[in-house]
């Protein structure tokens, strides 16, 4: 036996002091995850190579937001590897950006979640120019790029549900607005401008009417965590809007509306299949066509329909929804619409609209 | 009763009008019909629109304001046309408007 001097009994009490620490933090013991590593105290979560809800990428991506979400949750610190993501779209960025702020607001810390330094420039631009290093707190250490005024704007957001003055809201909507006209102009699309203003506002109202309705939660949703957030950019010739929420999403909403299971019982009909086989694409489907169908009783539920309507005006535009297990999609160059089953849940709604701008003078 | 009012939603109200009520914010559809068409149409014989300096319209918006005269304010259409008048140069919002009073109408018959 080893005899025990001050050395030893100074060794012994941190020992002792770090395993009541361990014990009181009371973690889940969860042997099947794999031991993640700590970088700096934060659990590092290596981000994929390209940012998308598209194709083979979507299981990827959901996956990775799925990743940074349990571990915030299992009060972790996260680092967020991005030295190989080599391509952004816009929709997935705000998916990015979107659940980013939610875990911020709801573990009120603006800490919880760093990001690595891009692995190329362009990427590392994409990530200033939407805000995303201001909202981590991180745009002080990181490079700046030239702007060009008043054809950048950063992801726009606001709660719908913290107060009835909404002047956040307000401002939040009016930049982008401002930022959808200004791109319009002087375009086939220029003299549409209501269409984009109705879409865009109208998908916003349906966030406050329907996506946060407590009847769809078995929880209450917290007021400062019924959000939206919107995204537009202009890039040559081509215009992408997206608006999302993390709230119930279009599958479960639609069941409010009267003269909904009449229209989706006719479009179950029209594919030869039972009501019970339509999956969430096909109610998607619904919630557009709901708007001017003639199951409507009333002159509600014009939204999605308007949605269709701003990409329908424009000759090579696309509209997708995603939504629970479904998406939907719109092309109006042949008129064509497209439903699919997702592999995984996507939650809440995110619809996009791609335009093709062409100058109204050519 | 005065003969015309003229309201400028733009300037007299919000230049972002959206939304049916209370769950779009304080400024929607529902409050522009409470405080401010329904009051202009109790005190004057005709009630101009102008449109033209807000930044666009959305549907709920117009249909809870302007349809939401006739199913909750007691109006019929006919008096509507007769006494609202639109000034905007997208001809396609104000049809739709007369379409959303038109379509309350054939609903409020219906009930």
């Amino acid at each position: 036996m080893k005899k025990r001097n001050l050395h030893t009994k100074k060794y012994q009490d941190i020992s002792s002091q770090r395993e009541e620490i361990n014990r009181k933090r009371s973690k889940p013991y969860m042997p099947h995850l794999p031991n993640k590593k700590k970088i700096f105290g934060r659990i590092e979560i290596v981000a994929p190579r390209v940012f998308s809800l598209f194709g083979d990428n979507y299981s990827f991506f959901l996956d990775f937001i799925e990743d940074v979400k349990v571990n915030v949750q299992e009060n972790n610190k996260v680092l967020i590897n991005l030295s190989q993501v080599e391509d952004v779209k816009v929709s997935a960025l705000l998916v990015f950006y979107a659940n980013i702020e939610q875990s911020q607001k709801q573990y009120n810390s603006k800490a919880i979640i760093k990001t690595t330094v891009c692995k190329t420039r362009f990427i590392s631009m994409i990530f200033e120019k939407f805000g995303i290093w201001k909202l981590t707190n991180e745009d002080r250490h990181r490079p700046v790029y030239p702007k060009q005024p008043g054809l950048e704007l950063e992801i726009c957001t606001a709660s719908v549900g913290m107060n009835r003055n909404n002047e956040d809201s307000r401002l939040q909507l009016r930049k982008v607005i401002n930022y959808t006209k200004k791109s319009l102009e002087n375009t086939t699309l220029d003299d549409d401008n209501d269409s984009a203003f109705a879409a865009i506002t109208e998908s916003v109202s349906n966030v406050g009417q329907h996506a946060y309705d407590n009847q769809f939660f078995s929880e209450e949703f917290e007021g400062y965590l019924k959000n939206w957030w919107i995204i537009v950019h202009k890039i040559g010739d081509q215009l992408f809007i997206s608006v999302y929420d993390m709230g119930a999403g279009i599958p479960d909403t639609i069941s409010n509306k009267p003269g909904i299971q009449a229209l989706i019982s006719s479009i179950a009909k029209a594919v030869n299949l039972p009501i019970i086989s339509l999956g969430d694409g096909s109610r998607i489907k619904a919630a557009v066509e709901y708007g001017t169908s003639r199951f409507k009783v009333d002159n509600r539920g014009k939204g999605l329909s308007e949605a269709k309507e701003f990409v329908a005006n424009n000759p090579e535009g696309e509209l997708l929804i995603y939504s629970g297990f479904g998406s939907y999609t719109f092309c109006s160059i042949n008129a064509e619409e497209e439903v699919e089953n997702l592999p995984k849940c996507f939650a809440g709604t995110l619809i996009q609209w791609n335009l093709k701008l062409e100058n109204s003078y050519e | 009763m005065s003969d015309f009012v003229i309201i400028d939603i733009g300037l007299d109200y919000t230049d972002l009008p959206y939304g049916r009520d209370e769950r779009d914010g304080d400024l929607n559809g529902k409050h522009f019909r409470e405080t401010v068409l329904l009051p202009a149409l109790k005190e004057n014989k005709k009630v101009i629109i102008e449109m033209s300096n807000a930044l666009g319209y959305g549907s709920s918006f117009l249909d809870e304001a302007f349809a939401g005269l006739i199913k909750h304010g007691g109006f019929t259409k006919d008096e509507l046309f007769e006494r609202l008048e639109f000034k905007y140069n997208k001809e396609s919002v104000k049809r739709n408007i007369y379409k959303y009073m038109q379509e309350a109408e054939e609903g409020k018959k219906k009930k």
